[in-house]
This record gives C-alpha cells, sequence and structure tokens, in this order.
C-alpha cells in the first residue's frame, strides 16, 4: 500500500532522526503507517543513522562502564520473557494506529467544534513546546488552510475523501506538506466530507472560504480579517453617531471634499493624465489605514466605509493595497460595494483595478466579504502584482510611517 | 551482530547479550551526551536501549532492517520519549510490522545487509557539506534551523543537502527516485 502524496525527502530525514516535533511526527508516523515507500525510506535512513552510531568515537571510561553495567546485568539475570504488544484496543479504520495512540479513542467519539460554517476541528492535546495538532473535518469546497506567513512548515494528512490544489488530488495516506517558499490553498474536494489532521511548528493556520459559498455562509462572524475591526468600530461609533446627524441633508463631507459629481465611483478614483488615482476617503483611506480595519466618510447623502484587506509588495517594489468600499445611500437604503486595487507611485495611489461587486454577496454593514477570490479579473491583477507575503503588523505600520516610501 | 541478536532472540544467550552491550554501550551514550543529553540520564537511556534490544528482539528480523540501525531507533525514541513525552516514536516499529504483513508478498525481499553496505559506500561519496547536515541531523540531533544556525547558512541549503544527500542515499540502493 501506497500513496501518491509524501512528505519531502528533507522532512522524513528529520524524522528518521528524531529531529521533527511531535505534532510533524506523528504526522508523518501516520503516513508511514500508509505509505510502505516511505517507512522503507525511514528504514534506510536508520541505517544512516546505525552506521554513524557504530562510526561513533568513543572514550574508555565508557567501556569500563559497559563492562560494569554488563557484568550487573548479568548478576541479575536479565529480564527473561519478552514484553508483549501493547497496541491499543480501538479499532477505527478511519484512524492510523499512531493517531489512535494520540486520540485514545474513535472518531465518532470526538467533539469537534466549528471553524467556520462547513469547517469543524478537533484539537489534539500535545505535551508544551510539541508543536499544533488537530483534525479537521470539511465539506467539500472549503479550504484546508492558506498558508501562514511564517517559514516554519506544517503538515497535513488527508484520512477521508479527497483535497485538491494545483498539484492534484489527495487521498486518504496522502501527505500535503506546506512551507515558507511554497504557498497552497489544498480545497476539499470530491462528494464525501474531507477528514485531515494538520499539524505545524506552532504557526497559526488561516482558515478561508471557499469562492462559491452560499450567501448564508458569508457572514461577517467567519471573517478572522473582521476581528480588529470591532475595536475600530467602537472607537468610531460615537463620531459616526454624530456625523450622521449632521450629515444627513447638509450634504459635507467627513473625509475629503465635496464634488458635483453625479457618479458614486468618482468619490473614490480621479483621471489624471490618464491614470486612475485615488481621492477623497480612498486616498485617505490606503494612506492610514491598517490592513483589517475601516474607516467611515459622508459625502452627498451617502456613507462611505472603506476597508483595507491587505497589503503587499508587487513585483516591481511598490506598496499595493488591496480594498475594499461600500457606499450606503441614506436616501434609498440601496448599497453598493466595490473591491479595488491600488500601488503607491509617488504620492499618489495608483488604482490598477476597482470593480462593482454584485449586491447579492454582502450584507450591507459588510464591507470586506468573506472567502477569497470574489472576482476573478481581481484575482488575476492580484496575482500578477503580488511578490512575497502580504505586509502585517509591525511591518505594514512601519511601512506606512514612512509614507509609503520604497 | 545479526547473528549476535539471533542467539539472543532464540536462544536467550545473555553471552551474545553481554557482547552487543560492550559494542553499543559506548557509541551510545556518546551520542546521546552529544545531543545535549546529561550524563546521568544518557546513561539511563543507554542501558534501557539496550536492555530494550534484550526484551524486544523478538520484534527484530534480519529481513527488516540492521541491528545497528534498529539499536539508533531505539535510543532516539526513548530519547524523544524522555525530553517530549512523546508517544508516537516508540511505536513506529510495531507500525512497520503492520506495514511487512500488508506489503505485497510478490515484492522481492530487502536485503538490508547489502543495502547497509551500499550505503556506507554512498555515504563515502556524499559531498562534504551533506554528509555534514546529516551528521549534525543523526548524531547531533539537531533540527533543521538548528542546523542553519550552526552552519550559518539559510534553512533552504539545509533543506537541499539534506534532500541530495537523501536522492543519492536512495540512489545508491537502485530504488527508483
Amino acid at each position: 500500500m501506497s500513496s501518491n502524496h509524501h512528505p519531502l525527502p528533507e522532512t522524513l530525514v528529520s524524522y528518521a532522526s528524531g529531529t521533527l516535533s511531535n505534532a510533524l511526527s506523528c504526522v508523518v508516523a501516520c503516513h508511514l503507517s500508509m505509505c510502505s515507500d516511505c517507512a522503507d525510506d525511514v528504514r534506510q535512513l536508520e541505517l544512516v543513522g546505525g552506521l554513524m552510531l557504530e562510526g561513533l568515537e568513543t572514550i574508555p571510561a565508557d567501556t569500563i562502564l559497559a563492562e560494569r553495567a554488563a557484568t550487573h546485568w548479568a548478576a541479575q539475570h536479565l529480564p527473561g520473557e519478552p514484553e508483549p504488544d501493547s497496541l491499543p484496543k480501538i479499532s477505527d479504520p478511519l484512524l492510523p494506529v499512531p493517531l489512535v495512540r494520540y486520540l485514545g479513542t474513535e472518531v465518532a467519539q470526538l467533539r469537534w467544534k466549528m471553524v467556520v460554517k462547513g469547517v469543524q476541528q478537533c484539537w489534539i492535546t500535545l505535551p508544551e513546546g510539541s508543536g499544533e495538532m488537530r483534525l479537521l473535518r470539511l465539506v467539500p469546497g472549503q479550504l484546508l488552510f492558506k498558508h501562514a506567513n511564517s517559514g516554519d512548515m506544517g503538515l497535513a494528512l488527508v484520512l477521508q475523501g479527497v483535497c485538491r490544489d494545483h498539484a492534484g488530488d489527495y487521498l486518504r495516506g496522502d501527505v500535503i506538506e506546506w512551507e515558507e517558499d511554497s504557498p497552497r490553498q489544498p480545497r476539499a474536494s470530491g462528494d464525501v466530507e474531507c477528514i485531515c489532521l494538520i499539524a505545524s511548528d506552532e504557526i497559526p493556520v488561516t482558515f478561508a472560504r471557499p469562492d462559491q459559498a452560499p450567501r448564508r455562509l458569508r457572514r461577517r462572524r467567519y471573517l478572522p480579517e473582521l476581528r480588529v475591526r470591532e475595536i475600530w468600530d467602537r472607537k468610531l461609533a460615537l463620531t459616526t453617531s454624530i456625523a450622521v446627524i449632521a450629515g444627513i441633508g447638509l450634504g459635507w463631507l467627513f473625509w475629503g471634499e465635496a464634488e458635483d459629481n453625479p457618479f458614486e465611483q468618482d468619490e473614490l478614483v480621479q483621471t489624471e493624465n490618464n491614470h486612475l488615482v485615488a481621492r477623497g476617503i480612498l486616498q485617505n483611506g490606503l494612506d492610514i489605514l491598517p490592513s483589517g480595519k475601516q474607516m467611515f466618510a459622508f459625502s452627498k447623502g451617502s456613507e462611505f466605509r472603506l476597508a483595507v484587506k491587505m497589503t503587499f509588495q508587487s513585483q516591481a517594489g511598490d506598496y499595493c493595497r488591496q480594498y475594499y468600499c461600500r457606499e450606503n445611500k441614506i436616501a434609498d437604503a440601496s448599497s453598493e460595494l466595490y473591491s479595488g486595487i491600488a500601488c503607491r507611485t509617488g504620492d499618489q495611489w495608483a488604482v490598477k483595478i476597482q470593480a462593482l461587486i454584485p449586491p447579492f454577496r454582502t450584507a450591507a454593514e459588510q464591507v470586506i466579504p468573506a472567502g477569497e477570490g470574489e472576482d476573478p479579473a481581481m484575482d488575476a491583477v492580484l496575482a500578477s502584482l503580488i511578490s512575497g507575503d502580504p505586509l502585517v503588523g509591525q511591518d505594514e505600520a512601519a511601512v506606512m510611517n514612512n509614507g509609503w516610501k520604497k | 551482530m545479526g547473528d549476535q541478536l539471533k542467539k539472543i532472540t532464540v536462544e536467550r544467550d545473555a553471552g551474545a547479550f553481554r557482547f552487543l552491550f560492550l559494542t553499543f554501550y559506548p557509541k551510545v551514550k556518546a551520542m546521546l551526551i552529544r545531543q545535549g543529553t546529561d550524563k546521568d540520564a544518557a546513561e539511563e537511556i543507554t542501558q534501557d536501549t539496550l536492555l530494550a534490544v534484550w526484551r524486544k528482539s523478538h520484534q527484530f528480523s534480519g529481513d527488516r532492517g540492521n541491528v545497528s540501525a534498529w539499536i539508533y531507533a531505539i535510543a532516539r525514541n526513548l530519547r524523544i520519549d524522555r525530553i517530549r513525552r512523546q508517544l508516537v516514536s516508540q511505536r513506529v516499529r510495531e507500525e512497520f510490522e503492520t506495514i511487512e504483513r500488508i506489503r505485497d508478498s510478490a515484492q522481492e525481499p530487502v536485503s538490508w545487509e547489502q543495502r547497509q553496505g551500499e550505503i556506507q559506500r554512498a555515504l563515502g561519496r556524499l559531498p562534504q557539506e551533506q554528509l555534514q547536515v546529516l551528521q549534525l541531523s543523526f548524531i547531533d540531533g539537531l533540527t533543521q534551523s538548528e542546523i542553519a544556525a550552526r552552519l550559518a547558512v539559510p534553512l533552504g541549503t539545509v533543506k537541499s543537502r539534506m534532500r541530495l544527500a537523501f536522492k543519492k542515499l536512495r540512489f545508491a540502493t537502485e530504488r527508483e527516485i
């Protein structure tokens, strides 16, 4: 019995030398129990360990100690009966034996907790410093994980169902390995629920949601990016209330300047030298808004909510930001959502793409839509621009404080 | 040494066990100390390792590996159990036993003694930097990141050296890469 997707060779080397964390070791051990090829490789690598052990130089004092110990054992009589095997009694066809040892129970007895709709997880307790390990159940279409912004590694083992990414299909026993330079986004596929064992060296794995999820799945509470927004919302709540009262009927601007242009999008962008550049709230927001937070502005009886989803560097080294902006028209309670990508060029934000997102996708109060890949064109522009990992936290703040200079 | 183990397994020969004990005790202890285990713990783990050879010799047979590799694996697992309270490693051998049973019976049996000779020759041909990362991993017990720090090279370099070494060793035993 063998698999189609295996741990990387260096992972097997580290496993054979006993230098992987508990969590990663467990995933590899489970894979070995289902893959005779890799088990063979590990045995062969243990030959390397044995040969190196044989070749070790020893000190005479240890040879003397060995003599004493051997004499001691001879005098004490060596334990006569070999120990019987103590394999666990639990027999769950879904679980590889090494995992049973950790779980101590069958899958049916596990207590699952929902991560997002369609994704449940069960944490597996490990000693401190052992890495993280959990079981995941995903309905078809859900992402197993998004690449984490870390140089460390992680492993996932498919126990049931099918996962799929650009490298192909992963079936039971197959391993998905990720590392710094190979971001992967495997997704549950096929007709049945996918169950995976996933382990990493203390890296939080970010879950994402599918491109084509039903609308009922797209709810704000599933968005990790927006957790920070709640704090921002509270800070702005008072200001916003005052602005709403004062703004209606007066048509004054909270951010930016009032214009007579009837097209709402022109509140966000304008053409200069045949190029679209950000203006008003968009310009301000791109300048000062950290990723994941949002700001408000009022103009001509509309409320504009801007949120920056991500900051990244383009292949040319420019700093770019993906944003969403919702316009809520107070008069008729209608709402429109735009998304776009703008890159810093000199003192301006050059808008590379901006598109209207169909209204059925998101609720009126929501700025950043749930899930990835809202628009294939947006994804294409993003893919053509992005270089490396997104900037987050202090890295983003440092660039922002430096005026977005390259 | 396989013969000594057979004597232990079949005849429960204490003399054969003494031979293995004297051969491997200083080496296992030296390896554990290089891996950062303190002296007392190293002695304890070494004795436990060799007693496990006595107790579990029935689990070993020559067509599943080599004596020194087996002892290496037992010492590795006991050390991991000690420092990380790991539950998996100590049972990996048993998992392999399971695999052996499901292995296609039509497959050619592997001669591990022969393979060990091939591996030994291949190790001798490895570039120094590849051999070095294997030694730091297998004998010094360093993680990939620790090796990178020790050698002051990027992590990716350590990985690629390990990968190349692995492929050369695999090639040496004339199996598909």
